[in-house]
């Protein structure tokens, strides 16, 4: 279980930083995804939250590999630029599968805490939770308005909304390690073949 | 259940920003792409050339790439170029010109009065637009170059209010008979000139100058059409020799973010 929860974490890791050299990216988030797709297939059998992340990895996955035929679903807030509908609603669409991703993980590692007693990794999945969908949330409700307005002029905001996201990423990173070594440490000393009921 | 509550209104709240702002994007667009309506004067020989203005939404893909004008085929056009850049919208300007290379001897004929040019799109149609009203003066070819003047130009200028001017002085004693377009009519109190003259009325001395002052003064609807006017100053000398001086008034669209939401909504209104 523990090496399950490192290539989630290991995959976050690859899906959020870009090390680039000629343009090829090292850390490549088809990589990422693989990773991460691997470490949920062996965590769904321990927890729903898990059952939940699996298929919206793999719709990520299936737009990582579209990005690479030239399908966007990004846009930046702060550049000022007029995406179309098209584009927008793509992102929106992989935002909304990122959260729900999120979403499967914090549950499945606040599921299996309390489980086994550990309320502080619980308390910590809860709240990074409601802080991640708070902040995409609010970034959601903002992305729509660039078909309109120039969303650069409030870009400080934005930007601390993006931020604040990229915080909660970080914090998912570290307490999906955590969770390994605590988790892994029960049954079987990290088992992938281990089982936990929920 | 209370935390369902919250979710939902949240999601609730991220609903009616998407409708909002899909609604208001898709009523803030052009029902269909066109040509601007075009009140203009030229004359058909080279160095005289003429700007067809098309808009279009920015995500429409059709674009025109040539125009045909029947009655003129030495008139030739430029590729598509952009002449303003607005947040939802493009207008293109197609830049027509006389080609010498192309012309044939020919007598002076009545003035042309174009309404219709045939456009070929990008995506392989071709279409007969409105385009407003043109209004092509066909003097002889090769002009005649041995006319000696009694008008020589002094000065002129335009500014971006729509307003210009042209100074002329006299050579030799003449008279200043009046200024005409054919469009003067069309736009009625939307355009407006005065004459000055260094005399006291329209007799003019050697050496004394005349200015021709010009404003546009368009209503919100009128200032996304083009014009360009070409005021025929007519001069005659005491033998009853005439001439004429011709003057440049033109007005290109340049219309500001709510002016081309006035003019979509306007457009939708006319396709409803």
């Amino acid at each position: 279980m523990k090496r399950a929860f490192a290539q989630v974490a290991w995959g976050l890791i690859f899906t959020l930083v870009n090390i680039r050299i000629n343009g090829f990216d090292l850390l490549h988030d088809l990589i990422g995804y693989v990773l991460i797709l691997a470490g949920l297939s062996k965590l769904s059998r321990h927890h729903r939250g898990f059952r939940i992340a699996l298929p919206v990895a793999w719709i990520r996955f299936v737009l990582t590999i579209a990005a690479l035929f030239g399908v966007r679903y990004e846009v930046s807030l702060t550049r000022g630029e007029s995406p179309d509908i098209g584009t927008i609603s793509l992102t929106a669409l992989a935002m909304v599968v990122e959260l729900v991703l999120f979403y499967g993980i914090c549950d499945g590692i606040r599921g299996m805490a309390l489980e086994k007693g550990k309320k502080a990794i619980a308390s910590r999945a809860g709240s990074l939770w409601r802080w991640s969908f708070a902040l995409g949330a609010l970034l959601l409700f903002c992305m729509p308005f660039q078909l309109n307005y120039i969303l650069g002029e409030i870009w400080p905001i934005l930007m601390l909304f993006a931020l604040g996201l990229l915080v909660t990423h970080l914090l998912l990173i570290f307490l999906l390690f955590r969770a390994g070594r605590v988790f892994g440490n029960y049954g079987g000393a990290g088992s992938d073949g281990e089982t936990v009921g929920t | 259940m209370r935390i369902k509550a919250i979710y939902g209104l949240i999601a609730g709240v991220i609903l009616i920003s998407w409708i909002g702002n899909f609604w208001y994007y898709e009523s803030n667009k052009l029902p269909s792409p066109g040509f601007l309506r075009h009140y203009v004067e030229m004359m058909a020989i080279p160095f005289s050339p003429i700007e067809l203005l098309y808009v279009a939404n920015n995500d429409d893909e059709r674009k025109p790439v040539n125009v045909q004008i029947d009655e003129l085929p030495e008139l030739r056009f430029d590729p598509l170029q952009v002449h303003q850049e607005l947040r939802r919208q493009t207008i293109y300007v197609l830049r027509g010109y006389i080609q010498e290379d192309a012309m044939t001897e020919r007598t002076a004929k009545e003035p042309l009065r174009l309404r219709t040019a045939t456009v070929y799109y990008n995506d392989g149609s071709v279409r007969d637009e409105e385009i407003g009203e043109i209004v092509v003066y066909r003097e002889a070819w090769p002009l005649d170059t041995s006319v000696d003047s009694p008008i020589a130009m002094m000065s002129s200028g335009n500014s971006s209010g729509n307003e210009g001017f042209s100074t002329v002085k006299a050579e030799r004693p003449v008279r200043l008979e009046g200024v005409a377009s054919a469009l003067l009519d069309r736009l009625g109190a939307a355009f407006q000139y005065e004459i000055e003259t260094d005399s006291s009325g329209a007799e003019l001395s050697e050496g004394q100058s005349v200015k021709l002052s010009y404003r546009f003064r368009l209503s919100q609807e009128d200032r996304m059409n083009v014009y360009r006017l070409l005021l025929k100053e007519t001069f005659v000398e005491p033998n009853g020799e005439k001439y004429e001086y011709t003057v440049f008034a033109n007005y290109l669209p340049y219309p500001s973010e709510s002016e081309m939401r006035a003019y979509v909504r306007e457009e939708r209104r006319g396709g409803e």
